[in-house]
């Protein structure tokens, strides 16, 4: 029973850097019809902005506001530089599927040749208390993380429901197709979900090499599936899907793994990805009006 | 199959998307070797029925009877073309990558030769059915002034030149009944006029047809008989002469 | 030519042989029939575990170090041809698999994630292929029979690579011009269309999914009985992608352009780069080979999409008008399109 308990806790952590990085995965999906899956790349990227900034010397709070303003920032020139264009040429959905791949490994790799492939650690970070409650078991920084995690679901519930961005996210939800043929989709509008989307994503990797004890260049590509497994889970550009798609994801693979054998625990993510596109493509929590956007 | 029974029955069918009925229990005879035209103001539901009857759309209920016999609704689009029923559609639908003349023969390829067998071990077969095909395909070609098109590639070819490959790609499959959804729009008045041509030789020789069409004076030359469509319902039938009298006819398309 | 470049020399040939078959299967589902294949690396993986399961002898043999299922000795060309059969049936099963009409990534999605799961299933379950330590000491074929110097086997190999990759060749051009090749382009270039004009186009596209899938299984037989060793490492995901990317930059739908893409990438990019001496921090050239390829990817998508080599037409010459007698003859000609 404890380790039932123990893995749940785990995968509250899990669960909260999925959460955030599948909203912003989501976000990108629902504005451009796009799975970006250079996203998780884009995480590690941050991360190590923000281990570079770490090093000299800036606190790690500021060093996660930097990089989420920079991979924002990143975000926004890939969607224009290379989506659109591509996009707006009629380019069918798997060959920006490959482009989107084609820039992630490219990334990484990039990374992985002048980083090199060693594991490194926050050096302005140390893991202190640890924390014991309900028979779960957390460092501080893991209770940072699910705080960091929460403080943004909070934000990002605010920013749907009181702004005209909301809305229009909302909107997106609802049903894309419609809302991107209504013309919701503006230049000014995508620019600033890719821009916000961006953010998360910076948040999103920093908050992940915060909650493991060392990271590598490879660190964000593990996510990959597990963040498309729960922004698909949710639905195509539902943020509240996301976050609970996040929740779904993250705690089923690491209580699974107290069952079963733990190397296996991302099989559990990527069988159960595989499921819900073979299966319910539109996501658990979409309706029906979304089925014609995933099977031609 | 005596000579006067229809070539096709539509009995009863519908379809609706998100609870709007876009056909509504639709009923209707095409004659063989003549040219029936399915007309109607915008949202009538006449593309709807032309897709149901061709098979890319499923009908809720009802009956689509071909040649007396054949039932079709439950049969995929490619069976329904094997059986005769071809149809042609109402954007550009020419295979870009292949030249013209390959998107003839590929109409006109015997299925059993479209197979891995034929491809590694019956050469010489498809080889001699190959220059059948060639001449076949030579003279359609001929009959719509294409022929020092043939090799060019099918993408390249105005929009007028495109629905006669069209027209010539569904006589490849010697159907017996063709659906044409709207052949005539945005086409030039000189290919226009080549393609009535065609039609009416068409039905004199054997081959019914059902057009889609809006412009109700095509209609009215080739057309021996007509049906109305309005709000997905089956309004009228009768000549055009007999139509254009109806006053509910001509309220739909006032209103419509 | 000394040893050492002509043991080099036999290397790269080998590797291309291998890479020629493969990438003509992928380009058969991909260039010619239009599907999207992302678990196709597992097709010659799957190939290459068949080829050493059935050629290792019982796990028990070797010191017993290596734990895996099954595992005779069958001689050559058994293995082979099992290896063909096996990517062909696992490719039917991967057509199956995506029948469902999802959205183009979505499905492609659903591969990646299989390929995925099939490299970690394979890495964690240790007594299935011997984990990820994979395999090693497959006997190479026939060695036994022929008593050749090293060298000289070598150069047996290249010249088995070479016939095997002269079959393929011959299937592939086969397809390609027969009326079944047609249908795929047709398919490829509008479904519905082709379904209109009486194609069956699922079992067209089945008919791709497992001659391409025989072909990958054949080349990953081939390529495990030179090197000896296999394990999950050689193939994950990302692997397809560098033979896609062969496809799109050599020429999608044409045997000598994706062979010249294979060419480039794989030999060009992947084996030789490997020979240039080392600088910059560890592991740079490597890594960098893939930011080559995928810069290469979207370049061609962008600039060249048809790639290096456009698929070429088949021109028929029709002599005279109607009733005279015709000829004809197929000149292949370079099809220049006026839209990009």
């Amino acid at each position: 029973m404890s380790l039932f308990v123990l893995s749940l806790g785990f995968g509250l952590v899990t669960a909260s850097v999925l959460s955030v990085a599948a909203l912003g995965f989501t976000l990108q999906f629902g504005i451009s019809n796009v799975l970006n899956l250079a996203y998780s790349s884009f995480m590690t990227l941050a991360g190590f902005i923000a281990y570079w900034l770490n090093t000299q010397g800036l606190d790690i709070w500021l060093c996660l506001l930097v990089a989420a303003a920079a991979t924002a920032i990143l975000s926004l020139g890939l969607s224009r530089a290379v989506y659109e264009p591509f996009i707006r040429r009629g380019a069918r959905s798997f060959e920006i599927l490959i482009i989107s791949l084609a820039v992630g490994v490219a990334v990484t790799n990039l990374l992985l040749a002048f980083i090199g492939p060693s594991g490194f650690s926050y050096p302005g970070v140390q893991n202190a208390s640890v924390y014991h409650f309900a028979g779960l078991t957390l460092t501080s920084d893991q209770l940072v993380v699910i705080a960091i995690a929460v403080a943004l679901m909070i934000g990002s519930h605010l920013l749907l429901t009181s702004t005209s961005i909301g809305r229009a996210l909302r909107a997106t939800a609802e049903n894309s197709e419609l809302a991107r043929a209504c013309g919701i989709a503006t230049p000014r509008i995508t620019r600033i979900v890719w821009l916000l989307s961006g953010a998360l994503c910076g948040a999103a990797g920093v908050v992940l090499f915060l909650s493991i004890s060392s990271f590598t260049v490879q660190s964000g590509q593990d996510f990959l599936v597990p963040i498309v497994a729960a922004a698909v889970l949710g639905g195509i550009g539902q943020p509240y899907g996301a976050m609970l798609g996040a929740l779904v994801i993250g705690l089923a693979s690491e209580v699974s793994a107290a069952f079963i054998n733990p190397s296996d625990k991302e099989v559990v993510a990527f069988a159960l990805l595989v499921l819900v596109l073979l299966a319910r493509p539109q996501g658990l929590f979409a309706e029906a009006a979304h089925r014609r956007e995933v099977i031609t | 199959m005596t000579d006067d029974q229809p070539i096709l029955s539509v009995r009863r069918v519908s379809k609706s998307f998100d609870g709007v009925r876009a056909v509504d229990d639709v009923s209707f005879d095409v004659a063989p070797a003549a040219i029936t035209g399915l007309i109607g103001p915008n949202g009538a539901g006449k593309s709807t029925v032309i897709n149901i009857i061709g098979g890319s759309l499923q009908s809720s209920g009802g009956s689509v009877l071909f040649a007396g016999h054949q039932e079709m609704l439950g049969l995929p689009p490619y069976r329904r073309s094997r059986l005769g029923l071809v149809r042609t559609f109402q954007r550009s639908s020419e295979f870009g990558g292949l030249t013209v003349l390959e998107n003839l023969l590929v109409a006109g390829t015997d299925p059993k030769e479209v197979s891995l067998r034929a491809a590694l071990v019956r050469r010489r077969q498809w080889r001699r059915d190959e220059h059948q095909l060639l001449d076949h395909a030579a003279e359609t070609l001929s009959g719509f002034g294409m022929l020092d098109k043939a090799n060019d590639r099918a993408a390249n070819l105005s929009g007028g030149q495109k629905r006669l490959l069209e027209l010539g790609r569904a006589l490849m499959l010697k159907p017996r009944l063709l659906l044409l959804d709207e052949p005539f729009a945005g086409v030039s008045p000189v290919i226009a006029h080549q393609i009535e041509i065609a039609l009416k030789r068409l039905a004199d020789d054997g081959l019914a047809v059902l057009l889609v069409e809006h412009q109700l004076d095509v209609i009215g030359r080739l057309c021996a008989q007509v049906v109305m469509m309005a709000q997905g319902q089956v309004l009228s039938t009768g000549t055009m002469e007999q139509l254009r009298k109806d006053p509910e006819v001509v309220d739909a398309y006032l209103a419509g | 030519m000394s040893s050492a470049a002509q043991f080099y020399l036999t290397n790269i040939l080998v590797f291309f042989g291998v890479d020629l078959i493969a990438v003509w299967g992928l380009n058969l589902q991909f260039g010619v029939t239009g599907i999207v294949n992302f678990a196709f690396i597992v097709l010659q993986a799957a190939g290459a575990y068949t080829a050493a399961l059935l050629t290792l002898g019982p796990s028990s043999g070797n010191g017993g170090f290596q734990h895996y299922f099954g595992g005779t000795s069958l001689p050559f060309p058994l293995p082979l041809i099992a290896a063909g059969l096996v990517g062909a049936v696992l490719s039917a099963l991967l057509a199956l698999l995506t029948r469902r009409r999802l959205r183009g990534d979505y499905a492609a999605m659903v591969q990646l994630v299989v390929s995925l799961i099939a490299t970690t299933v394979a890495q964690n379950q240790s007594g299935f292929l011997n984990g990820s330590a994979g395999l090693a000491l497959v006997p190479a074929p026939l060695q036994s029979i022929m008593n050749l110097t090293p060298l000289g086997y070598a150069w047996f190999y290249v010249g088995l690579t070479a016939a095997v990759c002269l079959i393929a060749l011959v299937v592939v051009r086969a397809i390609g011009q027969s009326p079944l090749g047609r249908a795929m382009r047709a398919s490829r270039d509008n479904e519905e269309t082709a379904a209109s004009i009486g194609l069956d186009v699922s079992r067209i596209r089945m008919t791709a999914y497992v001659v391409g899938g025989a072909l990958a299984g054949i080349s990953g037989a081939l390529l495990v009985q030179y090197i000896g060793t296999w394990a999950p490492g050689a193939w994950l995901y990302p692997e397809t992608f560098v033979y896609f990317a062969a496809v799109i930059v050599g020429g999608r739908g044409n045997v000598l352009g994706v062979a010249i893409g294979s060419l480039l990438i794989n030999i060009a990019i992947v084996e030789v780069t490997r020979y240039i001496p080392q600088f910059g921090p560890a592991g740079f050239i490597d890594a960098m080979q893939w930011v080559v390829i995928g810069l290469l990817i979207m370049a061609f998508l962008w600039l060249r999409p048809r790639g290096i080599v456009p698929e070429r037409a088949r021109r028929y010459h029709l002599a005279g008008p109607a009733g005279a007698s015709r000829t004809v003859s197929q000149q292949a000609t370079d099809r220049e399109s006026q839209t990009s």
